[in-house]
């Protein structure tokens, strides 16, 4: 060997041996008191919405201090990028946020395109491209609650140094509302509330045209990079085919695009210029699995560090897998919902069964079903039947009824409604009709299918026969146009998980003007339900800009639905998600799940 | 022979035509492409009329397949809404050589299948290749020595692979030689995908992970080749022009492969080109199972999105190659057996 | 061919044998066929299970859910084990038997009513009418099995409500099944039948029907159809086993026959979550399944062997 090698050797085993010394020169630790002011944030709801305070809390606490010596530590060897990888179902359809539709698309661009803020596991906001989150309180929304001012962060940045400013939002808005762009997903809220979007002073305004309470959480969750588009657009006439979409060259989240392989994997990389600064993680790998069994087999192999959206079934695997995985059960909003088909106008083939018009029957039906006990069963005691579609928000009436397994009392109140099995074929009827009811629900998810056969044979025992008719996802859905089942009304029990505009308790399906009809195919109250008390306490919460005020009328709402039976709870289905051990500070959100993907960091 | 070839290349239209049509009705009557647009969600009402409106689904079905087939560039159509057709339309057809967009992903279709055909086209002529090698080796050992202890367990194993369900043997081979090899500490094979992230799509990384697909696929289709060789082989030993090659001192090799193999492989030739055009549709379940970025995947979510235009980008794709391979197979035919001679 | 089973039976004669039939060589060929007779042997016994079977188990002890007894593994009082909801899986084999192979059954019966329909009358008319029926054959044959089994299992799932049929109830998707599957495999037979119908109906003895003034219809299923005859029954025997796994393949992807109805391929279907930590759910449905398949694939291999005067035995 050279004598330059030998003394690299020479040098290599003398820093090797001087290292330990280092930790031998560590003195005796001192006990110290020290007294401590911390800044904690609370949520607390003031006019506006749900609001981020911060309040001082002094505490004393004794703490050991090691007085550090320095030591000249030798540099260590470059250490192994932190990577961890995910398996995707589905592969994103887009990575520009007015045109995809995908939920993993939008996942994905929590990554590298937050908008204006996010929000957090225990649903505050955590601000991202806002530099304060507008209340009332603080004049940033006005007293007509009819103009919002939101100052941008200063130090947000795209990734190549350029600052994001109010133009780029408002340029987000332009390309939304433009015409030119044919390939939008969707146009509102910002075609149907919003009056104006401008800059003041690198803020904000957006003039509103009507009060709309849930504007926090619809609008600017994203931002487009003027800078970039603008010229695409000047120059195309449209930003539908731009490179962007699919290769965001230019991002302002924690991570930028490095590679997208259609059909096989996307890679993300750590952005310098990130306004918190560069993340832990050095890169995400995101790896296209269509299968997911052939998932479980990669959380199994220890190849992915993120289990997405898992099937409940798969829970007793994942228990006996506890020592290297960890599974979160997060608050989405979604519920596994029964709808009855209350339809009862002239078209005779949207109607449903005459019987379902009396509500004693609609609670025979939740008295015979033990929803607990399928929970308990068949989910594992991981989830319990939902009173209220509000569930564990508090908008949900707290007094609702749960309708508690009692199959005598279904009996009792089907008695009462007249329904009786006078031609002993073990399925009651009443003026010749027979009671059988057409219970629908997709087809390809176990556990529904599972609720399926155990609710027809609970619902056989008190004397309601079912027609099981299920259809494939998009079949399911097809349009009224199309004769979809569902929205045509041929069913009379239909299941599905179903939410509310989480995290704003929102919602149009029970209004009188969303039923379906030749004139307005697209309306989205299939069950018929025309209920005036329901129908002016919706129209109410939509511009009460008072939050104390919007829970009382939810709670009011919640109440009609739960007494009258309209809808009933099957589980409360929270998302299922799941971490490998190494996968550190990773908090999944119900809103935005990969919210604090800048905190993430690896532990080998 | 040209003439022939055009002859044939010319009866082939009506029938592509035809099965363009078909699939047209069939595809668009199949389910609602705006079902899956919301994601979670459903799509919105507004949304919903605007998008059905710009796609072009709001018009009569026989107007959408003239438009598949030769655009809408000349005609004016209704972009915003407003009931006056202003707008010129930007599609050309597929005559023009515009496959159209995906639905879902709003990209040209040409561009989805070009990326995922190489993938597919690897992963079935790697099969392709195992199997025919595979199943005239086994094939012909077995018709060799008919009625042997060897034979009987050949046909046995090979009605036994026949029989499985395919989703059974893929899923099977993964979790015995992926997940369960790995947990008892042995070299074990990769789950899913084409290649390791870290390491690259290396030639080395690629075929570790196409062991498994590859033999997944392989094993139905070689049992099922190996009993039909074999009935072949049988059928041409015994002939009497066989007997006369023995007969006049020629070894048993020289027996085997020029003459008795030319003609025992006649049928064979006719099946694989049968199959090759299917291979472009590639194996929906294994390549499922095994995160293979294929045409196969491209297909089924194609169908369970219901995105027409890629449904019929993918079926035209496979209806020509199968007529080109057909012509292609006759053509074989002429070489391998001179007494067949087409005008 | 004729001519050397007419060589045949003069031989036969001097020994003082009575002559064979043709179906009696045949039968002989049969028999001494090994893997055949395992065949036969094999489909009776499951025949026997799904059939006694029904008499000691009830419908309802197959759809009887217990979810306090769900997902144990084969014991004394469930020797297959429960499933997912907790029935039993030794009473749904059974049960789930009866439709497989029902579906398969009566899927071919309609492949085959197609096949022979079109291949023979494209046959014997020839011209324009084989040309027509000719490019349909091809155009289906071109499309892609799997699409159409999608296609129309979307289409029709969930629109055919439930019927009672000597006093069991069905759900409506069987039928669908059993149409979608007859519909699609219809083409390889109609293709041979046609081949067959074109070389028989240049026959002497038909000539001399049409001579006679034999009504054409009577001709086509009276006179050439039995001499057509093997080529359908070998490709109706092998039919059944790809019908079965048809269904198999259909249910796996989630079109197939809906709950609480059970079928060995919505069995398969339904352990797919459930591989590694209960596998008695998929072990004894895809056992029957390839144990029937692989029956009917020896006897339909025998039946070829043995109608197929031209193969050495």
């Amino acid at each position: 060997m050279k004598s330059r090698t030998w003394k690299l050797v020479v040098a290599i085993v003398i820093a090797t041996l001087l290292a330990p010394l280092a930790g031998c020169a560590t003195p005796a630790p001192e006990v110290v008191e020290k007294v401590v002011t911390q800044v904690i944030k609370e949520t607390v709801i003031v006019e506006g919405t749900p609001q981020v305070v911060e309040k001082e809390v002094t505490k004393v606490i004794e703490k050991e201090v090691t007085k550090v010596v320095e030591v000249e530590v030798p540099v260590e060897p470059e250490a192994e990028p932190k990577v961890i990888t995910m398996m995707f179902t589905q592969e994103p359809d887009s990575l520009n946020a007015i045109y995809y539709g995908m939920w993993y698309a939008a996942l994905v661009a929590d990554l590298f395109n937050p908008g204006l803020w996010t929000w957090n596991d225990v649903l505050e906001p955590s601000l991202e491209m806002a530099a304060e989150f507008p209340t009332k309180d603080n004049g940033l929304i006005s007293e007509d609650g009819m103009t919002v001012t939101i100052p941008i962060n200063p130090d947000a940045k795209w990734s190549d140094g350029e600052p994001v400013t109010a133009e780029d939002f408002v340029f987000t808005y332009e390309m939304i509302m433009d015409p030119a762009n044919i390939a939008v997903n969707s146009t509102w809220p910002y075609a149907d509330y919003v009056e104006n979007v401008t800059v003041e002073d690198n803020s904000l305004v957006i003039q509103f045209s009507d009060t709309f309470a849930a504007w926090a959480t619809t609008m600017f969750d994203f931002v487009l990079p003027k800078h970039v588009l603008q010229p695409v657009y000047e120059s195309e006439g449209t930003i539908d085919d731009a490179e962007w979409n699919r290769d965001p060259t230019v991002v302002n989240g924690a991570f930028k695009l490095k590679e997208w392989e259609a059909g096989g994997y996307l890679t993300l990389e750590a952005n310098d210029n990130y306004w918190r600064g560069r993340p832990n993680l050095d890169q995400i790998n995101i790896l296209i699995v269509p299968d997911s069994e052939a998932q479980m087999n990669g959380i199994k192999a220890g190849d992915t560090d993120i289990g997405i959206f898992l099937s409940y079934s798969e829970i007793p695997t994942l228990q006996a897998l506890e020592h290297y995985v960890d599974m979160q059960m997060v608050l989405s909003g979604y519920n596994e919902s029964w709808f009855f088909n209350l339809n009862t106008d002239e078209t005779a083939a949207k109607n449903g069964h005459p019987a379902l018009q009396d509500v004693r029957v609609r609670q025979a039906v939740a008295y015979a079903v033990d929803f607990d006990a399928i929970c308990q069963e068949l989910l594992y005691g991981e989830t319990y039947p939902p009173p209220t579609k509000w569930e564990e928000t508090p908008y949900a009436y707290p007094d609702a009824n749960p309708y508690k397994y009692d199959p005598e009392k279904a009996k009792a109140l089907l008695d009462e409604a007249g329904w009786v099995d006078s031609n002993g074929d073990g399925t009651r009827d009443k003026d010749g009709v027979e009671l059988v009811l057409i219970y629908a629900t997709t087809q390809g998810r176990e556990i529904r299918e599972q609720t399926q056969v155990v609710a027809m044979q609970m619902l056989a025992e008190v004397g309601i026969g079912i027609e099981v008719q299920n259809g494939s996802y998009d079949v399911f859905w097809n349009s009224y146009g199309e004769g979809g089942p569902i929205a045509t009304g041929q069913f009379d029990i239909g299941e599905w998980s179903d939410s509310f505009s989480f995290p704003d308790p929102t919602e149009s399906q029970w209004l009188c003007s969303e039923i379906p009809s030749d004139e307005s195919p697209d309306g989205s109250n299939w069950y018929g339900i025309c209920d005036e008390e329901l129908d002016a306490l919706f129209r109410a919460q939509e511009v009460e800009m008072d939050p104390v005020k919007r829970i009382e009328l939810f709670h009011e709402v919640s109440k009609i639905i739960n007494e009258k039976a309209y809808w009933l709870g099957v589980w409360h289905d929270n998302d299922l998600w799941t971490t490998s051990k190494r996968a550190k500070n990773v908090r999944f959100s119900g809103a935005d799940p990969f919210w604090n993907c800048f905190e993430w960091d690896v532990e080998d | 022979m040209t003439r022939y070839i055009m002859r044939r290349l010319l009866q082939a239209i009506p029938l592509l035509v035809l099965v363009s049509l078909i699939v047209f009705v069939l595809a668009n009557a199949m389910g609602d492409p705006l079902a899956s647009f919301g994601g979670r969600r459903r799509i919105r009402s507004s949304d919903r009329e605007r998008l059905t409106r710009q796609l072009g689904l709001d018009k009569p079905i026989t107007v959408q397949y003239a438009v598949w087939l030769i655009g809408n560039d000349w005609m004016d159509i209704d972009l915003d809404g407003d009931g006056i057709a202003d707008s010129k339309g930007t599609r050309q057809g597929i005559l023009r050589g515009d496959w159209g967009k995906s639905f879902m992903e709003k990209r040209p279709v040409t561009d989805l299948i070009r990326e995922r055909l190489p993938n597919t086209l690897l992963l079935m002529v790697a099969s392709e290749i195992v199997i025919v090698v595979s199943s005239l080796v086994i094939g012909i050992y077995s018709a060799l020595k008919q009625y042997s202890f060897v034979d009987h367990l050949i046909t046995g194993l090979s009605f036994v692979g026949y029989s499985m369900p395919i989703f059974w043997t893929a899923l099977m081979m993964m979790y015995v030689f992926a997940v369960k090899l790995k947990q008892w500490g042995l070299p074990y094979f990769p789950t899913v995908g084409k290649y390791d992230l870290s390491v690259g799509p290396t030639l080395a990384q690629i075929a570790w992970h196409m062991v498994l697909p590859v033999t997944s696929i392989s094993i139905i289709s070689v049992a099922g080749y190996t009993r039909f060789i074999r009935s072949s082989m049988l059928d041409v030993i015994h002939d009497d022009y066989i007997r006369t090659a023995r007969a006049k001192g020629l070894t048993e090799k020289m027996v085997l492969f020029r003459h008795a193999l030319k003609n025992a492989s006649l049928p064979l030739v006719t099946i694989v080109g049968l199959d090759l055009p299917l291979l472009l549709g590639g194996a929906v379940v294994t390549e499922s199972i095994f995160a293979w970025p294929g045409m196969g995947r491209l297909y089924w979510n194609a169908a369970q999105d219901t995105d027409v235009p890629v449904l019929m980008g993918i079926l035209m794709l496979i209806s020509g190659a199968v007529v080109v391979f057909q012509i292609i197979t006759d053509i074989t035919y002429t070489f391998l057996d001179p007494r067949i001679r087409y005008d | 061919m004729s001519a050397a089973s007419s060589l045949s039976l003069q031989d036969a004669s001097p020994t003082g044998r009575p002559p064979q039939s043709p179906i009696q060589l045949a039968w002989q060929r049969f028999r001494h066929h090994k893997m055949a007779m395992l065949g036969v042997g094999l489909l009776i016994t499951i025949l026997i299970y799904v059939t006694v079977g029904a008499w000691i188990f009830s419908e309802s002890d197959a759809n009887y859910n217990d979810l306090k007894a769900r997902l144990q593994s084969p014991s004394a009082a469930h020797p297959f084990g429960t499933d997912g909801t907790g029935r039993d899986i030794l009473a749904r084999t059974i049960y789930g038997g009866q439709i497989s192979i029902i579906i398969g059954l009566l899927a071919v019966l309609v492949s085959l009513t197609l096949g022979v329909l079109i291949g023979a009358i494209a046959g014997f008319y020839g011209g324009i009418v084989d040309s027509i029926l000719m490019r349909l054959t091809e155009t289906m044959f071109t499309i892609p099995q799997l699409f159409l089994l999608i296609l129309l299992g979307k289409m029709l799932s969930g629109k055919i409500p439930t019927f009672t049929l000597l006093g069991r109830s069905f759900s409506g998707s069987v039928i669908v099944i059993i149409g979608v599957i007859g519909a699609t495999s219809w083409m390889y037979l109609a293709r041979i039948v046609r081949a067959n119908y074109l070389a028989l109906k240049e026959r002497e003895y038909i000539t001399a029907a049409h001579c006679l003034g034999t009504p054409n219809g009577y001709i086509i299923f009276r006179h050439i159809l039995p001499n057509t005859i093997a080529p359908i029954v070998v490709s109706a025997t092998l039919g059944v086993a790809s019908a079965i796994l048809s269904e198999a393949y259909i249910s796996f992807l989630g079109l197939g026959v809906q709950a609480p109805t059970a079928t060995w391929g919505n069995m398969l279907n339904q352990a797919y979550h459930h591989l590694e930590t209960e596998p008695w759910m998929w072990f004894f449905p895809g056992t029957f399944i390839l144990l029937t398949v692989l029956a009917i694939n020896f006897l339909g291999d025998g039946l070829r062997d043995a109608l197929d005067p031209r193969t050495v035995t």
